[in-house]
């Protein structure tokens, strides 16, 4: 019976008005927005930045946290609290760069077998499975290994296992959308390949996608703070967060407040971005709310 | 003439949405006896669908409130009963059907199980449905019931298919199903929404058939919920034309089709084609329903009607007799010759 | 006009692994769409009607028999010329709500077979927004209209969206696939009432695909009876509603229901 309404409103303006309604999703906006902000500002926000690039204070090792020290100091004399500010940058940017590649990647891959079919569907999707079997941190070991630790090695690396999850994604939307009456009337209409995936498919596909990258930032994040905990992401003295917790790790229990705070961080992001994740499913997927 | 089996009388019923709250039914009077079956015809978002599902109470509320009014089965007021006696009401008083057949059949479970089910249910309260069998035989008694609904509505070799599952079946068969299950508690009155309108016609024809055969069998009232003023013509003797939350104009089937009394009646049958009609002069109705949220005082029909004047904003317009039964809600009724 | 001649059309068949069944969804399909006229193909569900549209619209190709359009046959265009016979021939879906792109605007919609076939119409990007408009006015919107989304839309105007769609590459041959069934029907008078004012004066020619034979008998000059993949009833609408020869076509006008009440055919007590 909507239909009894001859205006209705914007469907997305009606997400905006859930999405306002929902504390938990404007909870997590905030904290992304944040923590955004930290990423793109936290070295200059930092109370010692002279700790970012190496400075040991033996005077001063292992302060509880305090006025001088929010978060305490590490064994090197270093302030947490500007560790883990500047920490941010890399593990977020690295967790967001990881979701931007795979579902790039993902997207292309589903997209082209889903709308062709027929063996290369079938050739990309064994693709697709082979890759999943291997583990991703496994791979991103072995790929570190044979191209040397490192930022940009490392999200190559997480990327490589990331993006069959978008490329199943993709593939069962496009397959779902290309026999649209809208897609069917565009073919009759002499539209190709490329007008009919980028203008009638794509676009149509796009909100699930959004919703899983912003739930996969949350996972990106903690995949590279995995790495830099077993030693094979980001080399101290770059702060980021798993690498601080790996050195922080011989600390507890007694100096708890080394390990506690990355480990803080690393959950409140993901926290949040999972929070702004279903937030925007209920915005932008409201049929696939539970 | 007998106690009517349903008495809807002044029904107002809200519905909350995004945009505020809709009056989306305005003081709806239907009375359906037994034996009449009664076309509720009208246009998409007119409260049809709505004014059917409130006789058993399905309406989810909220968003829906209802206002005001009552809806009377055998005298019973059902805005006042609670939810444990509407379960008891539902099946063994009340039958619905509806449009899809597909979606109102668990595809998981044989289509006997689920006769079998509702049967069972239907006679806890009533226990003569299975003529009160005891306890352990109960469900062999209800899977001979479910058998015999199946014969009764057209369904050959019942009691081989009675073990089939909903896919097995053609659309016109499921909705034959859904019949036999929605009689099968021996309601007095049978409420079908749209009972037809996915199928194809010669199947339609059918279906039709067999409610028509069903009533005159056993008394039924039936508030046959439809778009279709064909479907009406065809099957009804009643009919109670709604517009934008109001019946604007009801009766006997061939005195409002025949000679219909409110302009939105003669609008809705000139936009008919029959045989007769010249191409190029079928006329369609101009403007939009207005919006339920804030309506415009006065006859809601006002803002598309060729006839309207300053006077039909005034207030409601009350119903006015026409004849035994056929009545219609307009301050500038033209004569019903027309 | 359009010329359809023994068309036969099997799903199925040879698979990468296995055999599946074959099924027949059209057999030796004959019909005539003379220029200027309105062809009624009237069939109940599964009777092939859209499996032939989708043929004439090109986007299943027929497993036997011949479609010519205008002399031109169907299948042996080269992908080009295949191309440059899309603007000619164009339809109007029965969903008005999933035949709209819901992320594009009503004037990205409308002009979309302009850019496909823009190198034929030779319509620059500014001469196409002014079509769209004069398209809009045509099928009774304006061109306030130009930069909203389909969800603004009631299905009645939804539908003329669909209708200038249609119109947009100037076609000479238009499929109407169930165009009002979804509609109520003072809606569909409106549409109905367009569609004949828009025959009328640009000299369209029109397969109206139908399963409600009323509509047909009201806008139609020939109908057929399509049953199971076969024609069994062909002639002009007044012919075929007035004496229908074979038994389906009987069968399925006795079934049609009436708006009087006085013609009803199930028994009154």
């Amino acid at each position: 019976m909507s239909a009894s309404l001859p205006r209705r409103r914007s469907g997305l303006r009606r997400g905006f008005y859930r999405f306002r309604q929902s504390v938990l999703s404007m909870a997590g906006l905030a904290v992304v927005m944040v923590l955004l902000l930290v990423a793109v500002c936290g070295p200059w926000i930092a109370p010692y930045p002279q700790d970012l690039s190496g400075a040991v204070h033996t005077a001063i090792r292992f302060q509880p946290p305090g006025p001088a020290h929010w978060f305490g100091t590490n064994e090197l004399g270093q302030d947490v609290f500007s560790l883990v500010l500047a920490g941010t940058r890399i593990s977020l940017l690295s967790g967001i760069a990881v979701v931007a590649i795979g579902s790039a990647v993902g997207v292309l891959i589903g997209a082209v077998a889903g709308f062709f079919g027929g063996l290369i569907d079938d050739g990309l999707m064994r693709l697709v499975d082979l890759v999943l079997t291997i583990p991703s941190l496994i791979l991103a070991m072995a790929v570190a290994a044979a191209l040397g630790p490192g930022i940009v090695n490392m999200i190559a690396a997480i990327a490589l296992s990331w993006w069959p999850g978008y490329a199943r994604l993709v593939r069962a939307e496009v397959m779902a959308k290309k026999n649209e009456a809208f897609v069917v009337a565009s073919t009759a209409a002499g539209a190709g390949v490329v007008r009919l995936l980028w203008r009638h498919i794509l676009p149509n596909v796009l909100s699930p996608v959004i919703v899983k990258m912003s739930l996969d930032v949350g996972f990106a994040v903690l995949t590279v703070a995995s790495l830099g905990f077993i030693g094979i992401g980001v080399r101290p003295p770059a702060a980021e967060w798993g690498t601080l917790l790996a050195v922080a790790r011989g600390n507890i229990p007694d100096y708890w407040w080394t390990a506690i705070f990355p480990g803080l961080a690393i959950f409140l992001a993901v926290f949040a971005f999972n929070l702004l994740g279903d937030g925007l499913r209920d915005l932008l997927d409201p049929k696939a709310r539970r | 003439m007998s106690e009517p089996l349903l008495r809807i009388a002044d029904l107002h019923l809200a519905m909350r949405s995004f945009d505020g709250e809709a009056h989306v039914l305005n003081g709806i009077e239907l009375t359906v006896r037994a034996g009449e079956i009664w076309g509720v015809v009208g246009e998409t978002g007119c409260g049809k669908s709505l004014t059917g599902l409130s006789v058993s109470r399905l309406v989810p509320s909220p968003p829906a409130r209802y206002l005001s009014g009552q809806i009377l089965l055998e005298g019973r007021d059902l805005l006042r009963a609670t939810e444990a006696e509407m379960r008891a009401l539902r099946g063994r008083r009340v039958g619905m059907i509806f449009q899809d057949p597909t979606t109102n059949l668990n595809p998981l479970f044989s289509i006997g199980t689920q006769l079998i089910d509702v049967a069972l249910h239907a006679a806890r309260h009533s226990p003569d449905i299975l003529d009160d069998a005891p306890r352990g035989r109960r469900r062999r008694a209800a899977r001979a019931l479910a058998v015999r609904m199946l014969e009764k509505v057209g369904i050959r070799d019942a009691a081989v298919r009675i073990d089939d599952y909903p896919h097995q079946f053609s659309g016109g068969m499921r909705q034959r199903v859904l019949i036999a299950m929605a009689l099968i508690g021996r309601p007095r009155l049978l409420v079908a929404d749209e009972p037809t309108t996915a199928l194809d016609v010669s199947v339609q024809a059918q279906i039709l058939q067999l409610i028509y055969d069903l009533v005159r069998e056993r008394g039924l009232g039936v508030m046959f919920i439809t778009h279709n003023l064909a479907v009406v013509a065809e099957l009804c003797s009643h009919v109670a034309v709604m517009y934008a939350g109001n019946v604007v104009e009801s009766g006997d089937v061939r005195a409002v089709l025949k000679s219909p009394a409110h302009p939105y009646t003669r609008a809705l049958l000139a936009a008919v084609p029959v045989a007769g009609t010249r191409r190029g002069s079928l006329a369609g109705l101009p403007g939009t329903v207005p919006s339920l949220i804030d309506p415009p005082p006065g006859c809601r029909f006002a803002s598309r009607c060729a006839s309207a004047g300053p006077d039909c904003l005034g207030g409601k317009p009350p119903m006015v007799p026409l004849g035994e039964t056929h009545q219609a809600a307009c301050l500038r009724l033209t004569s019903g010759a027309g | 006009m359009l010329r359809i001649e023994n068309v036969g059309k099997t799903f199925g068949g040879a698979r990468l692994f296995g055999r599946g069944k074959a099924v027949t969804a059209l057999s030796d399909v004959t019909l005539h769409v003379p220029r200027g006229q309105s062809v009624g193909l009237v069939g109940e569900s599964g009777s092939g009607k859209t499996t032939l549209a989708r043929c004439v619209l090109l986007l299943d190709r027929v497993t036997s028999g011949r479609i010519l359009f205008d002399g031109t046959d169907l299948s042996r265009l080269t992908r080009r010329e295949m191309q440059a016979m899309r603007a000619r021939i164009q339809i109007v879906f029965q969903d008005p709500y999933a035949s709209l792109n819901p992320r594009m605007t009503v004037r990205d919609t409308v002009a979309e077979p302009m850019e496909i076939h823009r190198h034929r119409l030779k319509l620059r990007a500014g001469g196409r927004t002014d079509r769209v408009v004069e398209l809009l006015e045509r099928v009774g919107l304006a061109a306030q209209h130009l930069y909203r989304f389909p969800h603004e839309f009631s299905g009645g105007q939804r539908q003329r969206i669909g209708i200038a769609r249609a119109l947009a590459s100037a076609p000479e041959l238009l499929v109407l696939d169930e165009p009002t069934s979804a509609l109520d029907v003072s809606v569909q008078a409106q549409i109905l009432t367009l569609l004949t004012d828009l025959q009328a004066q640009l000299g369209l020619t029109t397969l109206f695909i139908s399963h409600d034979l009323a509509v047909v008998r009201y806008i139609c000059d020939r109908v057929a009876f399509l049953h199971h993949g076969r024609v069994t009833e062909e002639g002009t609408t007044e012919e075929v509603f007035t004496a229908p020869r074979s038994d389906y076509a009987r069968a399925l006008l006795a079934a049609m229901p009436n708006p009087d009440p006085d013609r009803s055919f199930l028994a009154r007590g």
